[in-house]
């Protein structure tokens, strides 16, 4: 539906050349929910911006339903717009305007005979949840529901595609999660593509069925992401996760920790990542049962993204060095990544503990 | 009634003697005022739209274009009132036909007051929120929409503001007017009142300048009150 193909973005300024995207190559299909993440400055806007045009790539193409939309006049660009709708961080929203007349405005040049707008207003304040609030104006609503004024207003043209620009990084959590809801809803029953740019994983791994990470203008890494959040390949790609799985948060814990700490030569920390089936299979208890090497749980977490269930353990397995050895090698014959922690960097990252006096077990 | 009148003429005697000539001269500067703002007005507005337009990250940006008329309004904007009365005669007198009288003091005033107004007007539109106009222009707005349904829609509180302030400056170039036969209060306050040694007409003349002024401001602000949301 969306194909960009070998983008490249180069913004001048003082004789200085800025790279903001560097030949990205992407393909967004029909019905995505697909999420480009990275920390700000990594050229995520300016890369989502190439997909109306709002920024003209250096270059590149960027087709849309087959078309390149590089060739289309102004004229041809403005319709072509007109189906791809897009919401901001900051709303975005005209203040002069009441709610009805925002959502209104996206629909002045449409044929449709007034009765007929006004109605498809209302229909559309009713989908976001602010069928009350037709006639106040934006600056008396609350973050979220500013949002959902502009999702409204973005959805006016019955587009194909929405480009969500950072939309929820100005809301509180609570909020962020309702807008995401409503974004998902969207995805599946109306069908509509959407492209969410943002630097909080959180969000992918709510509602994304594809994950693109940039750094530096260029994408690391990409892939479905369910596959991405058990296999990231890219040290940034797993920064992000260890983030949003609160495995970062974890370990600044448990460098504190006593068990951590008089850690003795029989154990080994580790950390094992599973995905869907092997979480149901008593594993913990194998390990006693064919190895004797006993499990302490140090930390866990159990994430359901898009119905497969991925695991995450910090566990202590001790026992001799045989029999941790071959306990590993059991739990990696169940499809169980093994990793072992050899330090744990403190959360202000000045620190580091080593944690394991016995390298290379694995 | 007449105490209050007696009273009037005790204090100020030469005011009250050319009463005729007061509501002449208000009259004259009124018309002035008004002529020139609907014109200046007109034409600054324009002139403001094209530089926010064709600014760098404008919606029509022409880097080239802008710097020409930037440089014209700098320029203009740097050129003393009193002389610009003087450079233009020949202008005014093509347009107008005479280069004396209150209609012909029209023409300088309104070229004065263009540069000015134009940048106001500029700064004024360049408060609207950018991300604004991203977002009329990511749902397919052209210019001439974005240029009505947003920047002037928008910027409109802080238009008024400009125009206010850009109004009492226009009353101040209209006091000129006098160099050349052009009337007005300005005149009154400098032919009568200070050439003749009557002080109460010049300070009649200022407390009625200062009620336009305030009346313009008052109006401007029941209009930012009403428009600001």
């Amino acid at each position: 539906m969306i194909e960009l193909n070998q983008i490249d973005v180069h913004f001048e300024s003082d004789k200085k050349i800025i790279h903001a995207v560097r030949n990205v190559s992407l393909t967004i299909d029909k019905g995505d929910v697909f999420g480009i993440v990275g920390y700000s400055g990594a050229g995520k806007s300016t890369l989502v911006r190439t997909i109306n045009l709002l920024q003209r790539p250096t270059n590149g193409s960027v087709r849309m339903n087959g078309q390149e939309l590089l060739d289309l006049n102004p004229k041809e660009l403005r319709t072509a717009r007109k189906k791809v709708g897009m919401i901001f961080q900051h709303f975005n929203l005209m203040n002069a305007r009441t709610v009805a007349g925002n959502v209104l405005y996206a629909l002045r040049s449409s044929k449709l005979p007034v009765e007929e707008k006004k109605r498809k207003v209302t229909e559309l304040l009713e989908l976001v949840g602010l069928a009350d609030k037709q006639d106040v104006y934006p600056s008396q609503l609350s973050g979220g529901q500013k949002q959902r004024v502009g999702i409204a207003r973005a959805l006016a043209n019955d587009p194909e595609v929405l480009l969500c620009d950072e939309a929820t990084s100005a809301l509180d959590p609570k909020t962020t999660l309702s807008i995401l809801e409503l974004v998902k809803d969207l995805n599946e029953k109306l069908g509509l593509t959407i492209v969410i740019i943002t630097h909080e994983m959180e969000v992918i791994k709510e509602i994304c069925n594809k994950v693109a990470v940039m750094e530096n203008g260029a994408v690391v890494e990409q892939g479905d992401v369910v596959s991405i959040f058990t296999d990231p390949k890219d040290p940034l790609t797993q920064e992000f996760i260890n983030t949003a799985t609160h495995i970062d948060q974890a370990l600044a814990k448990l460098a504190k920790h006593p068990s951590v700490l008089n850690i003795s030569e029989d154990d080994t920390i580790v950390r094992l990542s599973f995905v869907g089936e092997s979480t149901n299979s008593p594993l913990i208890s194998s390990l006693y049962s064919k190895f004797t090497v006993t499990t302490n749980i140090l930390y866990g977490d159990i994430e359901i993204l898009h119905d497969t269930p991925i695991g995450n353990l910090i566990v202590t397995l001790s026992g001799t060095t045989a029999q941790r050895k071959s306990a590993i090698e059991y739990l990696k014959s169940q499809d169980v990544k093994v990793q072992q922690l050899e330090q744990i960097r403190l959360h202000d990252k000045a620190k580091v503990v080593s944690i394991n006096r016995e390298k290379h077990i694995l | 009634m007449n105490q209050i009148a007696a009273f009037l003429e005790s204090i100020a005697p030469n005011a009250w003697g050319i009463q005729d000539r007061i509501l002449e001269s208000t009259w004259e500067t009124i018309y002035m005022t008004l002529i020139a703002a609907v014109i200046a007005g007109a034409i600054g507005i324009i002139f403001g739209v094209i530089l926010v337009v064709t600014n760098k990250q404008g919606i029509l940006e022409r880097p080239k274009f802008y710097n020409i008329l930037d440089q014209f309004v700098n320029t203009g904007r740097s050129i003393p009132f009193i002389i610009l009365m003087a450079l233009l005669a020949p202008f005014t007198r093509a347009i107008v036909g005479t280069t004396i009288g209150t209609t012909a003091a029209i023409v300088p005033i309104v070229i004065g007051i263009i540069p000015f107004y134009s940048r106001q007007v500029e700064n004024a539109l360049l408060e609207v929120d950018p991300g604004i106009v991203e977002a009329a222009e990511s749902m397919g707005s052209s210019p001439l929409e974005i240029i009505f349904g947003v920047y002037l829609k928008e910027g409109f509180p802080s238009l008024v503001r400009v125009s206010a302030v850009s109004i009492i400056n226009l009353i101040g170039l209209t006091t000129m007017a006098g160099v050349v036969g052009g009337g007005g209060l300005g005149d009154l306050a400098i032919a009568r009142g200070y050439n003749r040694y009557q002080l109460d007409v010049t300070i009649v003349s200022t407390l009625i300048i200062i009620l336009i002024v305030f009346f313009t401001q008052w109006v401007g602000r029941i209009l930012i009150r009403k428009t600001s949301h």
